[in-house]
This record gives C-alpha cells, structure tokens and sequence, in this order.
C-alpha cells in the first residue's frame, strides 16, 4: 500500500505540473482563454478517473500472465471493446472525419479500408493465435521453427511496427492538443508518454484493457451524440442530411476555387456532386491499392492487436472477440462519416482550413459548433470534452502498444532470445517493467525529436512492414506446411529491410533541393504580386506578402546547393508512397523461396502438432 | 502432447474434411472481401463515371458502394460465425469419439 500511496502522490504532483499554466504557449487556440479552465478542469478530471481505474485494474496483477494478458480472463465483449478502443486512433476520429469535411468521398474511401482490414482478423489469424500463442507473435512464429532466432528476428520487427505506429500518434495527439488548448508541443509528449507508462506499468494488460473499454465507449458515445446533434435540424432525414452537402455554397466554392482551382467550367451544383464523387483526394488508383492492401493485410500482423487475442480464455471467444471489435468499429465508422460531412456542411471547408491545413480540427469545430459556438458555454464545453477525448484516444492507443513492444522486447528477446527461457517469474515481471519504462522513454525521445518533422508516413510504414514482415511469416507458418525457419526469418527481415528502402526512395521523404526550388518559385510569384501590391498602394496586404516573402527566402537561403535527402538523393527513384503492392507479394515470395531452399526437419515434424492445435486449442490429449 | 496422437488425429478422414472445409470458407471469404474492397481503386481508375451515377437526393453509386462495404464485411462476420460455430461441434465429436475409442495413446 505504502508503495502504491507513494506513486499516487507521484502522479498527482505531476499531473499539476504537467496541467499547470506554465505549460501553456502563448499562442492562438480553438479553446479561448476563458474557457480553457473548463477545459482543464476536465482533462484534469478524466486524467484522475484513468490514474484510478490503472490502479484499481492494476490490483488483479498477480503473474507475469496477468501483466502481459490478463490470465486469459476477459470475457469477449470486454475484449471486443478494447480490441476497438486499441484500434480506433486519433487519426481515425480526427484525421479521418477532417479528410471527409475537406475532400467529402475520397475520405469515406480512406476509413472503410480500417474497417475491412478486420476481416483477415476475424477469418485467419484470432482464433489460430489464441490457440496456439501466449504472449506475442513471437511465441506462434516459434511453435514450430528455431526458438531463439525466431523470437529476435520476429521481435525486432514487433517492436519497429510498434514504433513507427507509436511516434505519430504521440507527435500527431501533441499536436492537435497544442491547437486546441495551447499545452507546449513537449509538455504534450512527455503528458502522453508519462500517462501510457503509468497505466501500463502498473496496471498491465487488466489497466490497459480498462483504459481501452473507457476510451471506446467514451469515443463512441460522444461521436453518437455529435450526429444526433447534426441530424436534428434535419428531422432525422438522412437523405435530406446528404442532399444539404450538394446545395451548401459553402462547399460549393471550396470544390469550384480551392479542390479544382477555379481550373473547371462547371456550375455550383455540379461542383457540389462533385464533393460526393471521388477523385479530389486519392487521385493515383495504384496508389490507393497499395495502401488498401497494407492497410487490410498490416492490421492482421499488428503486434498490438495480436496481443488482444491472447486475453481471452477460448478460440470461439477470441472469434467472438473480433466480432465485437468490428460491430463496435464499424459503428463508430459511419458515426465519423456523419460527423465529417456535418462539419463540412456547417462548419465549412474553409474554415476548417483556415484553422489547421490537415483538417484534424474538423470534428472539434463541429462540436463547438452543434454546442451553441464559440460564445457559448455549451459549445465550449463540448469542445473541452472533446480534448479530453482525443487525449483518452491517444493515450489509449500507445499505451496498447507500449504494452506490445514492451512484451516483444521482454518476453521474446531477453527471456527467450538471451535467456533461452530460463528465468524466474520474479525476473520475468521484472523485465517487463524494465522493457515498458525503456520504450516508453525510446518514444518520448523521439517524439521530440520529430517536432516540425512529417512523420504521417511512418504510419503507413508501420502497417507496411507489418504486412511485408509478419504477415507472409504468420500466414506461411499458420497454413503451409512446408514453411521453415529460413523462410519466416528471410521474410521478417526481407519485408522489413525492403519496406524501409523502399519508403527512404520515395517521395515520402524530404528532398531540400526540392524543397528549395519551391521556395524559389514562391519567391517569383510572391514578387510578382509585391510589384502588384506596390502599384495598388495596399499597404496592409504587402505587409503580409512581404513577410511571407522573406519567410521563403529564408528556407531558400537556408539550404545549400548540394543538399540531400537522408540516405543522399537529390530527388526520389520511386514515385509509389505506400509500397505495399511490391513489398507484400516479395515478402510471401521470400517465405516460398526460402523455405524449399533451406528446409527444416523441425519445422516439418512440428507440423501435425501446430495443426492440431491451431484447430482445436488441446495442448495434451 | 504424444505426437502419434496429433499424427492420428490430424490424418482422421473427418479432421481433415473440417480443416480444409474451413480454410475453403476462411480463405474464400477473404478473396470475396479482397475483390470487393479492390474494385474501389479499380473503378476510380478505370471508370470513374461508373461511381458518378447518380441514385437519389445526395447519394450515388460510389457513395453507396462504400457504404456497402460496411454491410459486406458484417454479412462475411456473420456468415464465417454461424459456419465455424457448426465446425465446432463437429470438431468436438469427432474428439469424443476418438477418445471414447481410446485409440490414442497415453
């Protein structure tokens, strides 16, 4: 107890320090300054509730099982809510309903891949793993190829999944933290990464679980709330909701000036159809393809979501459990489309732009605006509770995969990998604890450090490699019986070296020289309309364009002539930004290739034993 | 687990009905859910005008495609559910009655 009081008192001084006006910047902020009280009132509140439930759950923690899944005990609803709240990100609710109100179709387009990629869950991988894992991918892969070369490779690509995953979501929620209430860029971070070690260093899978099941019906409550808000000026008329967006002139103008450029003859009308068609957004179909294949495929192999599957006590609960999962996804999906378009319509693309060029405040402005606006106490209430949300969101999400890294770290690497599987209990809870606290910091490090970075791409890495790596790995293994351990180690390390090539060449990264030649044709046409500004004697505009002017010759200056990207290119050798067509289909090849080259006399006479178990869950008869 | 025992099952003429009747459900699923979502990109691509037809009020035919995915991923969770349910009880008689004939060795 004296133990526990002790980090309660921790927590709380942190928590004051970390709420505290001094880490606030002093900027501009959806939230004005009256009624960020409110806010962090709130914030402060909902942190409390998380900090007890962590400790409350954390009770139950009583084994190294307990830490890393719950005993296996969750029922599935539990479990099917979690997998939800795991799997439903900051960028699926703010980024996504953002993209719906800015591009309309093409980002309904975007979000329905999340909810496929349940299927290969549901269909190949939950019940299999949960018979036949016990703490990570790691221990499936090694069923029935070489243990300790298994458990490294397959961890090592784990934990860079977890990573890539990882960092924009701290980097993206700080940011979207920092619009909305003005907390620092690293007070953000660092409150994100002390917040998901917290819940998972002491409270483990029961405390992440609880975090997930809060944060899901939390999210969607709030979404389903949101759209009842919207559908009331409509009388509930769904179809007259949807036919609002063609007539909004709001929309109207966005699609006509900003989308098509004022490029286009069409009249208002069509230019409102045109929101409801795709093509404004995803406009390279291979494009989408191949992030709809590492989207579907990746999900399947992500270490976080694996790791639900083994808290439940059975495969038909663990079947049971996806179901949940894609009933709880799917609904609180068609609740973002609603809230999306409602933002379009009432708040308007322009303005959401205005605000942030992304989009994410998109679901925000919405709330503040279905609560009374900007003025009123209600909208900013809303919008405080919808901070508090994306907090919950985000905290949730990394703390799932702090969990999972940490598992692949501790369990894979050190007890299997060094330790060869002898180590105690007492030094295999010990070593979780160490592995959460060592990712945790290796995450608030590099969230840092990718302030002003674009790290959006490291998402579609992460589902990427999942899908190159772990996929063709975790299939072949499951499914094919030839498969060998030279096969799954040459896919695992194959799918990821490859991915992670592939996205270095593509135009995913930053290239200066590029860079600065934009910045020289800014700087011509910012000239052009200073000599424009200068004969009009508008002084208060020339202003404006005078310092944006100086603002491109500064990145103009700022970089040299024989400038490069990171691994040296002047400009891509690729033009695919999600490489996920080439790398999945090399990474199956890899398996194939492999696993007839070198076969494995292990892996073959394993086989009747993984089957028997992957179908019925017996481990003795 | 005695491995002459996982051999024994997994050879069994039913065992290896229910497996492969199960990957033919699991795997063709997924090529359905595969085709369907692909189509898409596909159509974006290829026919964009097909996505533009207009159905009634604000809704089109692509709007309505994608909102069908919805409904096409519920119908395969609930299709996949109802068929492994039935392979349950299947795989748990045939376990019965294996070791009621006590032809595993201990």
């Amino acid at each position: 107890m004296k133990y526990l009081y002790s980090w309660k008192k921790i927590t709380t001084a942190l928590s004051f320090i970390l709420f505290s006006p001094m880490v606030f910047a002093e900027q501009a902020t959806l939230i004005p300054d009256e009624s960020k009280p409110l806010t962090i009132s709130i914030f402060l509140l909902l942190f409390g509730l998380t900090v007890f439930i962590s400790f409350y759950a954390g009770r139950k923690n009583k084994s190294v099982k307990d830490f890393y899944t719950a005993g296996g005990t969750l029922t599935p609803g539990k479990n099917g809510l979690a997998i939800a709240g795991d799997y439903l990100s900051a960028a699926a609710f703010l980024g996504v309903s953002g993209l719906i109100a800015i591009y309309g179709l093409d980002g309904m387009t975007y979000v329905v891949g999340f909810f496929i990629s349940f299927i290969p869950i549901l269909l190949l991988v939950a019940e299999p793993c949960r018979n036949l894992g016990k703490y990570t991918m790691g221990d499936i892969l090694s069923y029935r190829n070489s243990f300790r070369v298994t458990k490294i490779s397959t961890a090592s690509s784990s934990i860079l999944v977890s990573l890539f995953y990882m960092v924009p979501q701290i980097v993206g929620g700080a940011v979207i933290i920092n619009a909305l209430v003005g907390v620092q860029f690293e007070v953000s971070v660092v409150a994100v990464g002390f917040s998901m070690l917290l819940y998972v260093m002491f409270g483990g899978m029961h405390a992440t679980t609880a975090i997930q099941v809060l944060k899901a019906v939390l999210l969607i409550g709030f979404c389903f709330l949101m759209v009842v808000l919207s559908w009331i000026p409509f009388g509930f008329n769904i179809g007259e909701f949807f036919a609002s967006v063609l007539r909004s002139p709001e929309i109207q103008n966005h699609v006509l000036y900003k989308l098509l450029s004022g490029s286009s003859d069409i009249d208002t009308l069509e230019a409102g159809r045109k929101f409801m068609e795709p093509g404004l957004f995803l406009k390279n179909p291979v494009e989408q393809a191949s992030l709809g294949l590492a989207l579907i495929l990746g999900t399947a192999a992500m270490p976080h979501i694996l790791m639900r599957f083994f808290t439940v006590p059975t495969a038909e609960s663990a079947r049971k459990s996806a179901l949940y999962a894609m009933a709880a996804i799917g609904f609180c999906h068609l609740l973002i489309i609603v809230i999306g378009f409602s933002a379009a319509i009432n708040v308007g693309p322009g303005a959401i732009l205005s605000v942030d060029k992304g989009g994410n405040l998109a679901a925000p402005m919405l709330a503040q605006y279905l609560g009374g606006g900007a003025d009123s106490f209600f909208g900013n209430l809303m919008l405080a509770f919808i901070a508090s949300v994306a907090f919950a969101t985000i905290v949730a999400v990394v703390a799932g995969l702090t969990l999972a890294a940490a598992s692949s770290l501790a369990h894979d690497i050190y007890v299997g990998g060094i330790k060869r599987g002898n180590v105690t209990e007492k030094q295999q809870g010990n070593a979780a604890r160490i592995a959460t606290i060592a990712i945790a910091a290796v995450a608030i490090v590099a969230g840092i450090a990718a302030k002003g970075q674009n790290v959006a791409h490291l998402v579609g890495l992460g589902y990427a490699v999942a899908a190159s790596a772990n996929f063709p790995a975790l299939i072949m293994t499951l499914y094919w019986k030839r498969c060998s351990t030279a096969g799954v180690v040459a896919a695992v390390i194959g799918g990821t070296l490859l991915s992670i090539m592939m996205v270095l060449i593509s135009p995913n990264m930053t290239y200066p020289l590029q860079v600065k030649n934009a910045a020289h044709k800014n700087m011509i046409s910012l000239e052009e309309e200073i000599l424009i500004l200068e004969n009009k004697g508008d002084k208060q505009d020339l202003i404006k364009i005078e310092e944006d002017f100086a603002l491109a010759k500064q990145v103009y200056d700022s970089i040299p002539e024989d400038a490069t990207s990171i691994i040296g290119l002047t400009k891509p050798l690729i033009s695919l930004r999600n490489p996920g067509i080439i790398t999945i289909p090399v990474g199956f090849a890899l398996v194939i290739i492999f696993s007839l080259l070198i076969p494995s006399s292990f892996s073959r006479s394993m086989w009747p034993e993984l089957v028997f178990r992957r179908e019925t869950g017996h481990q003795n008869l | 687990m005695n491995k002459n025992n996982s051999e024994k099952i997994i050879n069994h003429p039913e065992f290896i009905k229910i497996t492969r009747e199960k990957k033919r459900v699991s795997f063709g699923l997924l090529g359905i859910v595969l085709v369907l979502f692909l189509a898409i990109p596909v159509v974006t691509g290829l026919m964009p005008e097909l996505f533009k037809i207009h159905l009634f009020g604000g809704v089109n035919l692509g709007f309505s495609y994608i909102l069908f995915q919805y409904v096409i991923g519920g119908l395969v969770a609930i299709v996949y559910s109802k068929k492994f349910s039935k392979f349950d009880v299947r795989s748990k008689m045939l376990m019965n009655e294996l070791i009621e004939k006590e032809s595993l060795e201990n």
